[in-house]
């Protein structure tokens, strides 16, 4: 039987615990003998004593560290691994936070003036093959513009036309605040400055990935009887059209569909209607067709 | 948890709170918890540090101050059995940043003079004071082993727990320390 290890004679010779083999080994005997012996010469420490005296005034001053002490942290904050995620947590939302102010404040390539929209003269996209339209006599006087550089509140800023995805065009709407304004279709008819001193925005047609609509549906029927030289259904699908977006173009080439349908009457009549209804559109401005 | 031992205990009387209701009330910054563990175990963890620091008996007040200062701070964190080996613990690493502290300004100081300080009590005559002086000279690990296990009465288990070593390791530096105490005192007995 091998002698017993040191850690196994100090553990004896500290819990009193007996082992056959120290009875029968001299050597293992000597060495518990010597572990009694280093024990109770520690034991022979004196036991310092505090005396009640000093015992007070080291509990007060003990107090008195603590009250100076600042208050603890939150429990909440305290754990160490709470701590640590919520710091972890912390610097992961500050850079999430800067990267999506990065993407934000990119700049975008602007496009000014006659942003991906079709000047009043052309045809929707789509319509070069419509005969020339036999423009109506515009009775009165365009309104005066004061042409005026562009300036950053009024330039409207659409996402690169290139890309399939449907612009935003942001526009200063007061001095205050922007607006953003999401066409409901594929055409904006315009938007003017907050003094409605000059167009922001000029008309035509924007391409937009957009639910199709009533009124949509009707101005594209209208576009393709006028390819059709289906002048009357034209005018008939044009004066369905009932959107916003859509209503002054529609209303302008409904116009001309009913003078090429022979209709200078009803022609007329809808000019005049459309003169009141949009006093400021650019086809009365420019004065073609 | 913690919590509700405290609002069920407290009220019956708060001077009976147990060892965890008491952690637990400290914990969260009561001041009367807080006094009562300093008067419940200021003697032992002053006697312990008092053994630890056999030598150096002018640290024994800021060290024993400074164990209940960072057992408040931690007292969330005791899990029991006993807060009375929990402080024991607390003070040894105290003392053991106590004594790196002291290693290093030492040899500061002693690089800046001729004349190495003198902190230490020089032996004096009596079996006693030799003895002090023999278990200060161990290394602080060794007589660590030995306060905790021959001088304060701790279990084995209790103690490597505290000291985060395995029982083994401190059985090991125990009978290291009683061999060196022997060898430093001429023999033993």
């Amino acid at each position: 039987m091998s002698c017993l290890s040191r850690a196994r004679i100090a553990l004896i010779a500290t819990t009193g615990e007996t082992d056959a083999h120290v009875t029968t080994c001299l050597a293992c005997h000597r060495a518990l003998d010597d572990e009694r012996a280093g024990r109770d010469l520690a034991r022979r420490l004196d036991v310092p004593e505090l005396a009640p005296r000093r015992h007070a005034e080291l509990a007060a001053e003990i107090m008195g560290l603590v009250d100076a002490e600042p208050p603890p942290a939150p429990r909440w904050f305290a754990a160490p691994k709470r701590r640590r995620a919520i710091v972890f947590g912390g610097l992961l939302a500050s850079a999430l936070a800067a990267a999506t102010v990065a993407l934000l404040v990119r700049p975008a390539p602007p496009v000014h003036g006659s942003i991906a929209i079709a000047p009043a003269t052309e045809t929707p996209r789509g319509t070069s093959n419509v005969p020339p339209l036999v423009t109506p006599e515009l009775p009165h006087e365009p309104p005066q513009r004061q042409p005026s550089a562009p300036r950053s509140r009024d330039v409207a800023r659409v996402d690169p036309p290139e890309t399939n995805s449907p612009p935003r065009i942001e526009l200063p709407v007061s001095r205050k605040k922007h607006a953003r304004i999401a066409p409901e279709s594929h055409v904006v008819i315009g938007a003017q400055d907050e003094d409605a001193a000059h167009p922001a925005i000029e008309r035509g047609d924007v391409e937009l990935v957009a639910p199709v609509d009533a009124s949509k549906q009707a101005f594209s029927d209208g576009w393709v009887a006028m390819r059709a030289k289906d002048y009357a259904a034209a005018t008939a699908a044009f004066d369905r059209v009932t959107s916003p977006a859509f209503a002054e173009e529609a209303a302008y080439w409904s116009i001309v569909a009913s003078r090429r349908a022979g209709s200078d009457a009803l022609a007329e009549t809808k000019l005049r209607a459309f003169t009141q209804r949009f006093p400021q559109s650019a086809f009365l401005a420019t004065g073609a067709h | 948890m913690k919590m509700g031992v405290l609002v069920e205990l407290r009220p019956q009387g708060f001077e009976d709170l147990s060892d965890e209701g008491l952690a637990a009330a400290c914990a969260i910054g009561d001041r009367a918890a807080q006094g009562l563990l300093v008067r419940r175990y200021l003697d032992g963890v002053h006697r312990f540090v008092a053994r630890m620091q056999a030598g150096f008996p002018a640290s024994v007040d800021d060290l024993v101050q400074a164990t209940f200062i960072a057992a408040f701070r931690s007292a969330a964190n005791f899990r029991g059995p006993s807060l009375r080996s929990w402080l024991f613990g607390i003070a040894a690493n105290t003392i053991r940043s106590h004594v790196r502290t002291e290693v290093a300004r030492n040899r500061l100081v002693s690089s800046l003079a001729d004349h190495p300080r003198e902190e230490s009590v020089s032996p004096a005559s009596g079996d006693v004071p030799r003895l002090r002086e023999a278990i200060s000279q161990l290394p602080p690990k060794l007589r660590e082993a030995l306060v905790l296990v021959d001088l304060e009465g701790e279990q084995g288990a209790d103690a490597a727990r505290l000291l985060g070593i395995p029982v083994g390791t401190l059985w090991r530096r125990l009978s290291e320390a009683r061999a060196r105490l022997r060898t430093s005192l001429g023999g033993g007995s």
